[in-house]
């Protein structure tokens, strides 16, 4: 499992890396960043891979939390997450969103909970009926 | 049935090679199911006068994870204590009849009743003795693949 989520960790945090990059260089390739800045982009790629390297895959495939606990968990910590995300790319945006994260919060609880509940109770369903007819 | 033992220092040592009459052919898989559920014993601890003891493998419904330790449920109810963690038990074990099914639990498949969807949108695996064990999405990869 360790193993596992450490490589799903690299992973995400090497692609997004790359997608930040490539971000900035198509939307920002005139502006100039300082060197410290590099750090602040190191730091969203190690939130991103920390939520969907290691948090999603270990609550998804790994832990038996009752739904609520799953959609709990990754509900706010995604929307810390994301926030600590926008606030190392800009300050001024994160000001900017900062009034609407009560807005952002029930969204990111109604979006995990049809994730984590509506469609986790259809594939539970699926796979058990599957290990069923295999069993017999 | 009468039995003779003979030697081939050219078999493997784990290996047993079995010569039977072709019309015994049909036994062959009860005769391998015997052999394998009633040889392989474990030493398990006695909790309540901390002695070991030596267990039938093809007796064990569950082995938990207790930390640093395992607990073992027999069939009979009974609990042991295994001297080892999980990880290392699992190692032991024929993986043909022992899966785990998720972090903390390893069960044996001969015992399996029936899986269910729960009402918390989760997979559980009933035991013939009723108890029931929450399979998460990881190990249900394996148990496909060891049921079939």
């Amino acid at each position: 499992m360790i193993n596992q989520l450490r490589n799903s960790f690299f992973q995400v945090f090497t692609m997004t890396f790359l997608w930040v990059t490539l971000l900035f260089t198509v939307f920002m390739k005139d502006q100039t960043i300082s060197v410290l800045y590099l750090w602040n982009i190191v730091g969203i790629t190690v939130i991103s891979a920390v939520l969907f390297g290691i948090m999603y895959n270990a609550l998804w495939n790994y832990y038996t939390l009752k739904p609520i606990w799953n959609i709990f968990i990754s509900s706010t910590i995604s929307i810390l997450g994301g926030l600590i995300v926008v606030w190392l790319f800009s300050i001024d945006m994160f000001h900017y969103i900062i009034p609407w994260w009560p807005g952002m919060l029930l969204l990111s609880v109604v979006l995990h909970t049809l994730a984590f509940y509506f469609y986790a109770r259809v594939s539970s369903k699926k796979n058990a009926d599957e290990l069923n007819r295999i069993l017999k | 049935m009468e039995i003779i033992f003979e030697a081939n220092s050219e078999l493997n040592r784990r290996v047993a090679k079995i010569t039977t009459h072709p019309a015994e052919k049909e036994h062959w898989g009860h005769i391998k199911e015997v052999l394998d559920n009633s040889e392989k014993k474990m030493v398990v601890i006695n909790a309540r006068n901390n002695r070991s003891v030596q267990i039938s493998l093809s007796s064990i419904v569950v082995i938990e994870s207790e930390d640093r330790m395992c607990s073992v449920r027999v069939i009979t109810g009974e609990m042991y204590l295994l001297n080892n963690r999980l990880k290392v038990a699992k190692e032991s074990l024929d993986s043909n009849h022992f899966i785990k099914i998720n972090n903390q639990t390893i069960i044996n498949t001969s015992y399996i009743k029936e899986f269910s969807s729960t009402d918390n949108a989760r997979i559980k695996v009933i035991l013939t003795d009723d108890s029931s064990y929450f399979v998460s999405r990881f190990y249900l990869k394996n148990f496909r693949g060891n049921l079939k």
